[in-house]
């Protein structure tokens, strides 16, 4: 139980006397918008910050959680939207990492193998103790992480934003590790801000607005309706209203046999083709790690094309540097917001600069123009909601969702003619996603064409007005107008044709 | 940019460096005392070698000024997230190349235009010897750390080679010959080293203050420091800014050499640099990068140069005590910074958690 518990970072306050009783037993969702407070509570919790106020009362006494040692010490564990894991290292050397102490110098393979072995059955995870770690897809790095909680005796499992980058199988196997793991007398306090998920999995649910408390409620009570109600504070739309496309704008984009070689960890691309028309969104729907960073990172001259042709307006841009992609007018949204996206010791106000300090709006003759990129900057925090503790402070101070809304901010209003966006509302809250949906359509009904790479299918099914669906490296078809459709994806996701696309594939 | 963050920042690197200095020299008062020779007293003639004389503090701005130049080259390198290990050998570039300019220009030559050419020539030749790091770094990965300090012993023998043969002067010393006197700066105070060199100095160091603090040329630098893969993202060609941020380095070594060159020796011969290189760097991680702060540092570790010089004559203890005191200083600013967070943390966590609400706004944050 988490009583009265305040955060202050600077002159704000993140949490704000902030009120969690979770029982054992339950699954209990922590809800609430971008910069909430959510991970701030999380990591207080998890010994990471030192509150500034409040106690946190465990099992009916009260403690003192100064460090993740301690947290662990007391059955807390958490596993983070960034894993923790050593790639070269092995499953089983991963888990008991930092617990192989003991007094002992030696550690028994045997003993420690099968307890993993017993945990991985109890909660049905699915863990090969010899398997190293950098061969294991997200979901199953995932499963470790959760398992080296376990096996340091976690009784209270905490999870931030966990399904972010999971396929929906390895998320239906997370969501039962989760139950299993809670009927039998433990608890989880879970972060998502997909309303779907806390429906689904969750027993009760907390909503923060603002770092202070609004409900605390069963779920069975609630609807998304009323959850996304309480988060933001007024009726949210989970439908976007959009005009079908004419199709008859000038070709934008057009990207001929496209391949990139892959490197032993990364898919490579074997040969894509489409075109993207003024004005249209063009979705690419699949599963993670089938190729579509490579496609992002080819047509922006990040990653070396071996064959094919990309054109921008009829104008080659095939290879060419980064610097010119930009200049000749392409945005991009990239899939890591912390390490790619943003620097994280800059501003808000340098990273809105980032790969347009030499445009008009940032910089004369090579000279910062510090008064207009404040004010450029001020009109994107406003417009895009971008919630901060100091105005000043590195961006690495910033929720994850107002780290998205920074890197969104910068390419949608720089007005490109192609605008390439990957899970561009990835950790966003329902109400932002609603605004960038509509600020994507904004940019749409302007006339850029845009790329959009997403691994929600509601999302694609909103926007796309054309969609393929890649597969190892290639595009397992092609849907459009009255043809998208949840299943028809699912089922070109799942390596069936449709009858159609049959021949096409032969040839391939 | 950064409003609010910056007082608390600078005040905080402030009390850590003065910390630092402070107890360096607490240490370093253990070595004197093993010498026999009482602390106080040591400093005393210390800090009067340096303040109780013209010549000790004329001394110490004249020794400083290649420290400050070298230093800003490296503060450049730093901030890109590169090493320059080689000031050494960038600096004998600039005094060998600006050298020659003087000695072979034809005489009667404008001492103005010798001056330009000569400045030239050593930003030339320091940018080279530090670009030649940064470019293999770029094309081959190899470490500009092993590469800048390589080439130190390259041109420390390429010096030895000239001034032993190719350009050694008349009377078999090892060392070129000396500059026309025209051509000598012009000392700042007469009867000194203090000479027009030290203005260089601050103008550079008030160029790369404005560097980073305006230009976009400075943003980029900046950025591949911070993130390689952030500035990829964002159009900056990183590998080309490795030569680039190199080059700038060996440029600003290659003036120290130059401006030592036309103002204190006259002349190239072997060990004109005394480790300039590596005490710069030195400087440069003490002013945390700031290339005001570089200057200051400068002044501040040649001041203990020259007074632990008068120091050797007038107590007998030898002036590798600066040496001493130098590593100290580093060696605490590295650790005071964590020493004084987990003293933080243990108050804070000292007291229970009894009390609710209204907070220390100073609170800091872990990781
Ligand atoms: N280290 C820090 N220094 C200063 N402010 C911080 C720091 N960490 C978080 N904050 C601020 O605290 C507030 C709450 O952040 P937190 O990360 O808890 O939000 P969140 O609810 O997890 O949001 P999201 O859904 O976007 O992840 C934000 O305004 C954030 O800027
Ligand atoms: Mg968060």
């Amino acid at each position: 139980m988490i009583r009265n518990i305040t955060k202050q970072f600077g002159d704000s306050k993140a949490n704000d006397n902030v009120h969690l009783t979770v029982r054992s037993g339950e699954v209990h969702a922590l809800l609430g918008e971008n910069g909430a407070g959510k991970s701030t509570l999380m990591n207080i919790l998890y010994g990471l910050y030192k509150p500034t106020g409040g106690q946190i009362v465990y099992r009916g006494e009260e403690v003192v959680i100064d460090s993740p040692m301690k947290a662990l010490s007391l059955g807390i564990g958490m596993v983070h939207q960034h894993f923790m894991l050593i790639p070269a290292f092995k499953t089983w050397e991963n888990i008991i990492l930092g617990t192989e102490g003991d007094g002992k110098l030696k550690v028994d393979v045997r003993i420690v193998r099968e307890r993993i072995l017993t945990i991985a059955r109890q909660y049905s995870l699915q863990i090969d103790p010899d398997a190293r770690i950098s061969t294991l897809s997200v979901g199953l790095q995932q499963q470790v992480e959760i398992a080296k909680a376990l096996y340091r005796g976690a009784e209270l499992l905490i999870l931030d934003e966990p399904t972010g980058v999971l396929t929906p199988p390895e998320k239906a196997k997370l969501f039962e590790t989760l139950r299993s793991y809670a009927n039998s007398g433990h608890s989880v306090i879970f972060i998502s801000h997909k309303l779907d998920e806390v429906m689904e999995i969750s027993d009760r649910v907390t909503v923060l607005r603002g770092g202070k408390n609004v409900a605390t409620e069963n779920t069975a009570d609630m609807d998304k309706q009323k959850l996304a109600r309480l988060m933001v504070g007024r009726n949210v739309d989970f439908g976007v209203q959009k005009d079908s496309f004419a199709g008859e704008t000038s070709q934008v984009l057009s990207v001929h046999n496209l391949v990139v070689p892959g490197n032993r960890l990364v898919s490579s691309l074997k040969g894509v083709s489409f075109t993207i028309r003024a004005g249209e969104i063009v979705g690419i729907a699949g599963v993670d790690g089938n190729g579509q960073a490579e496609l992002a990172e080819a047509l922006t001259g990040l990653r070396h094309v071996e064959q094919g042709e990309v054109l921008l307006g009829g104008q080659n841009i095939k290879n060419i540097s980064p610097r010119r992609v930009i200049d000749t007018g392409v945005a991009l949204i990239p899939e890591d917001r912390k390490s790619v996206g943003t620097v994280k010791n800059y501003t808000i106000d340098q990273n809105i600069i980032l790969r347009r300090e030499k445009a008009p709006s940032a910089s004369r003759h090579g000279m910062l123009a510090y008064k207009r990129i404040t004010r450029r900057t001020d009109e994107m925090i406003k417009e895009y909601d971008i919630r901060y503790t100091g105005r000043y402070l590195p961006v690495s101070a910033l929720s994850g969702g107002n780290l998205q809304k920074v890197i969104l901010a910068r390419e949608i209003s720089a007005n490109c003619r192609l605008l390439i966006a990957m899970h561009p509302t990835r950790g966003l809250d329902v109400g932002a996603i609603e605004f960038v949906h509509a600020k994507l359509l904004q940019a749409r009904e302007k006339g850029t064409a845009l790329l959009l790479i997403s691994s929600e299918l509601e999302e694609i099914l909103a926007l796309a007005d054309r969609v393929f669906v890649m597969c190892d490296g290639r595009f397992a078809g092609e849907l459009t107008q009255r043809n998208i459709t949840m299943e028809n994806i699912g089922m070109l996701m799942g390596g069936e044709t449709l009858a159609a696309q049959k021949e096409g594939e032969a040839d391939a | 940019m950064r409003k609010h963050s910056k007082n608390g920042d600078v005040l905080d690197t402030a009390r850590t460096i003065l910390y630092s200095i402070l107890a360096a020299f607490l240490v370093s008062m253990v070595f004197i005392l093993a010498l026999g020779v009482n602390p106080l007293s040591a400093f005393a003639a210390m800090s009067a070698g340096v303040f109780g004389r013209a010549y000790g503090l004329a001394e110490t701005v004249a020794k400083a000024t290649p420290l400050i130049i070298i230093g800003l080259g490296i503060t450049i390198a730093s901030r890109g997230g590169l090493a320059n290990l080689g000031g050494d050998g960038q600096y004998y570039m600039g005094a060998l190349s600006s050298i020659c300019v003087g000695l072979f220009l034809p005489k009667g030559t404008s001492p103005m235009i010798v001056w330009v050419l000569a400045f030239m020539a050593a930003v030339l030749f320091g940018a080279f010897w530090g670009g030649l790091a940064g470019f293999l770094k770029a094309r081959f990965h190899t470490s500009e750390v092993i590469i800048t300090i390589m080439l130190n012993y390259v041109a420390l023998y390429l010096v030895g080679a000239l001034v032993n043969g190719a350009l050694q002067a008349p009377g078999g010393i090892p060392q070129t010959r000396a500059l026309d006197k025209a051509y000598q700066f012009v000392k700042l105070i007469p009867g000194t080293r203090v000479h027009a060199g030290i203005l260089i100095g601050l103008v550079l160091a008030l160029l790369v203050w404005l560097l980073f603090k305006k230009t976009t040329l400075g943003y980029r630098i900046q950025t591949v420091g911070e993130s390689p893969r952030a500035a990829q993202y964002g159009g900056i060609n990183v590998k080309r800014y490795e030569v680039i941020i190199m080059g700038l380095a060996g440029a600003a070594a290659g003036i120290a050499g130059m401006v030592d060159v036309y103002g204190v020796h006259f002349r190239v011969l072997e060990g004109i640099t005394n480790g300039f290189g590596f005490t710069a760097l030195l400087i440069a991680l003490l002013a945390r990068l700031n290339p005001l702060a570089v200057v200051l540092g400068s002044l501040f570790i040649s001041a203990l140069t020259v007074g632990a010089n008068a120091m050797q004559i007038q107590m007998n203890v030898p002036t590798s005590i600066v040496n001493v005191v130098q590593s100290l200083i580093i060696f605490f600013m590295l650790i005071l910074p964590g020493i004084r967070k987990r003293r933080l943390s243990r108050r804070k966590h000292g007291g229970g958690l009894a009390v609710a609400a209204p907070a220390d706004p100073q609170t800091t944050v872990v990781g």
